[in-house]
C-alpha cells in the first residue's frame, strides 16, 4: 500500500486548536460587559414564553435543521440587542461561560472548518452529492462542534432585517447544550440565569423561507424620528436600558419586563 | 402498533415535518422536552414503543420522524440509549433506504450497542452488512462468492464509510469483524477501498488504524 508520509488531518487539528484558543481570548476581550460577565439576549416567540417558564426557565437548544451551526441555543451578544430581534418579541437575557470558542466570522476558522469536513467521509459524501445537504450540514456541523468541544461558535448574520441586522458588523452566537459530551438539542442550562425582560414592539414580516424580514410596524410607527439607517443609534443605551432591567428582574421578579419601542 | 405511539404518532409527524414552520417545530420539541421531565417514565414508554415496532409500523413514519427519534434516544436524552433494542434500529435501517437515514442508524448503532456493552463480534452492524451485500444466510453465501453487485457495494460502502468516520475503536472492530464475515470477492473489494480511504490520513494515522480494523492493539 502507498501512503504518504504527512498526517494532514492531524496538522489541520493542530490549527483548529490554535484558532479555538485566539477565538477565546477574543470573545472574552470584545464582550465581556464591566461586571466582567458575557450577556446574551435570545428573542423568543411570544408562544414559547409558557414552555420557558414552565421549565424552570431553560431555553431549548434546538436540532431543527437549517439552522447555521448545527443544534443549539442561537442568541447575540447583549451588545447588540437589535440583531436577533425578528425572531420573536419577547427578550430573554442570561449569560454565558464558554471556555473554548469557535469564530467563524474570521475567514480562518471558516476555511479550517471546510477543510476537516473532508475527511468526515460518508457526511461529506452526502454532503457534496446529495440534495440532503441540510440534513449533512447540520450533522458535520455537530459532529466539528463535538470533536473539538466548542462551547460557542461565533458567526455573521445569514438571515436579513435592513436597520436591524448588519451582515458584515453584527455577530451571532450558537451555543452549546452539552449532554455526555456530545452536541445535542434538549432544554438547556448552558444559558445561565436566563430571564425574560424584555418585550419587543414591532411586527416583523420574513420571506418564504424566513431569510429576508422587513420591519412591519416601525417605518409609520417611528415617522420621521428615526429613520431605518438610524436605528443602530439606539443600541447602546437600548443595551444598558436591558441590563438594567435584568438585574432588577433577577432580584424582584415582580419588576415589570422592558417594553421596547422606537 | 403501540396505542401510545398511534394516539402521538401525529405530534411526532408535525413535530417533524418540514411543511410545519421551524418556529412551529421548536415550539413542539420545547413542549416535548417540558413534559416529558415532568412525567417520570414516559420517555422510556416512547423508546419502548419505538422498540417494538415492526417495518410495515416504522414506515408509517416519515423520515424526519426517523431522524428525530435516532437524535433523541443518543443525543437529547442519551439516558435512554440502554432502553434501546440495538433490533430495533436494525430494522428501521432496513425500513429506510435512505442513505442519511441509515448513516444516522448505523452511527447510532454503535452509540447504543456501546453503552449496552454489546462485545464487537456481536454487534448489529455485522448483520446490516450481510443484509446490504444480500447474505442472509450461510447457504446463499457461496452462491456469492463469484462477483459483488453494484448496488451491494454501493449500500455496503455507506456502512463501511461510517464506521470509518467514526474512527472509535468499537466501530473499526466491529468493521473488522464484518470484513472477516465476508465471501472473500467481497472482503478483497472493501479492504482495497478502505487502504485507499486511510491512505490521505498519512502512513502512521493509516497503519494506526487499519491496525484497529484488524483488532492488532499497537499500543502494547
Amino acid at each position: 500500500m502507498a501512503v504518504r508520509d504527512r498526517d494532514p488531518l492531524r496538522k489541520i487539528e493542530e490549527n483548529i486548536e490554535e484558532h479555538v484558543t485566539s477565538s477565546t481570548v477574543s470573545l472574552h476581550a470584545d464582550y465581556r460587559q464591566a461586571d466582567g460577565r458575557i450577556y446574551v439576549i435570545k428573542y423568543l416567540p411570544a408562544k414559547r414564553l409558557g414552555s420557558f417558564l414552565a421549565s424552570g426557565k431553560r431555553l431549548y437548544a434546538s436540532d431543527v435543521p437549517g439552522f447555521t451551526w448545527g443544534d443549539g441555543i442561537y442568541a447575540a451578544p447583549l451588545s447588540s440587542p437589535l440583531t436577533t430581534m425578528m425572531f420573536g418579541r419577547i427578550g430573554v437575557v442570561g449569560r454565558i461561560e464558554p471556555r473554548r470558542v469557535y469564530d467563524a466570522t474570521r475567514s480562518t476558522g471558516r476555511d479550517l472548518y471546510q477543510t476537516w469536513i473532508r475527511f468526515q467521509w460518508q457526511w461529506y459524501n452526502l454532503l457534496t452529492t446529495t440534495i440532503h445537504s441540510n440534513l449533512a450540514n447540520r450533522y458535520l456541523r455537530n459532529a466539528f462542534r463535538t470533536r473539538f468541544r466548542l462551547d460557542c461558535v461565533v458567526f455573521r448574520p445569514d438571515q436579513f432585517c435592513p436597520g436591524y441586522v448588519g451582515p458584515n458588523s453584527d455577530a451571532w452566537f450558537a451555543v452549546t447544550h452539552w449532554t455526555d459530551g456530545r452536541v445535542a438539542a434538549g432544554l438547556s442550562t448552558s444559558v445561565i440565569d436566563a430571564e425574560w425582560c424584555v418585550v419587543g414592539c414591532e411586527e416583523f414580516f420574513g420571506d418564504q423561507k424566513n431569510l429576508v424580514f422587513d420591519a412591519v410596524l416601525g417605518p409609520a410607527f417611528r415617522g420621521a424620528r428615526l429613520s431605518r439607517g438610524q436605528l443602530q443609534t439606539v443600541t447602546p443605551g437600548l443595551s444598558n436600558a436591558i441590563l438594567d432591567r435584568y438585574r432588577r428582574r433577577r432580584t424582584d421578579p415582580a419588576e415589570s419586563v422592558l417594553v421596547v419601542t422606537f | 402498533m403501540d396505542l401510545l405511539l398511534f394516539l402521538g404518532g401525529e405530534f411526532l409527524k408535525k413535530m417533524t415535518d418540514l411543511s410545519v414552520s421551524e418556529e412551529e417545530r421548536e415550539s413542539l420539541r420545547y413542549e416535548l422536552a417540558a413534559y416529558l421531565e415532568e412525567e417520570t417514565g414516559a420517555a422510556a414508554n416512547i423508546v419502548e414503543a419505538f422498540n417494538r415496532l415492526d417495518s410495515d409500523e416504522l414506515s408509517s413514519f416519515a423520515r424526519e420522524t426517523a431522524l428525530w427519534y435516532l437524535d433523541w434516544v443518543t443525543q437529547e436524552r442519551h439516558d435512554l440509549a440502554r432502553h434501546v433494542e440495538p433490533g430495533s434500529l436494525s430494522t428501521l435501517w432496513s425500513t429506510f433506504n435512505e442513505p442519511v437515514v441509515r448513516t444516522r442508524a448505523v452511527e447510532a448503532l454503535i452509540g447504543i450497542e456501546q453503552v449496552r456493552q454489546v462485545h464487537h463480534s456481536r454487534s448489529e452492524v455485522i448483520n446490516l452488512v450481510r443484509l446490504a451485500l444480500g447474505l442472509r444466510d450461510e447457504r446463499v453465501l457461496e452462491d456469492r462468492e463469484r462477483r459483488p453487485s453494484a448496488e451491494a457495494i454501493n449500500v455496503t460502502s455507506q456502512i463501511v464509510d461510517t464506521l470509518l468516520t467514526e474512527q472509535s475503536p468499537f466501530a473499526l472492530r466491529v468493521l473488522g469483524e464484518s470484513l472477516t464475515r465476508m465471501p472473500t470477492s467481497y472482503r478483497l473489494h472493501f479492504q482495497e477501498e478502505i487502504e485507499t480511504r486511510v491512505t490521505v490520513l498519512g502512513e502512521a494515522r493509516a497503519q494506526e488504524l487499519l491496525a484497529a480494523i484488524r483488532g492488532e492493539d499497537r499500543s502494547e
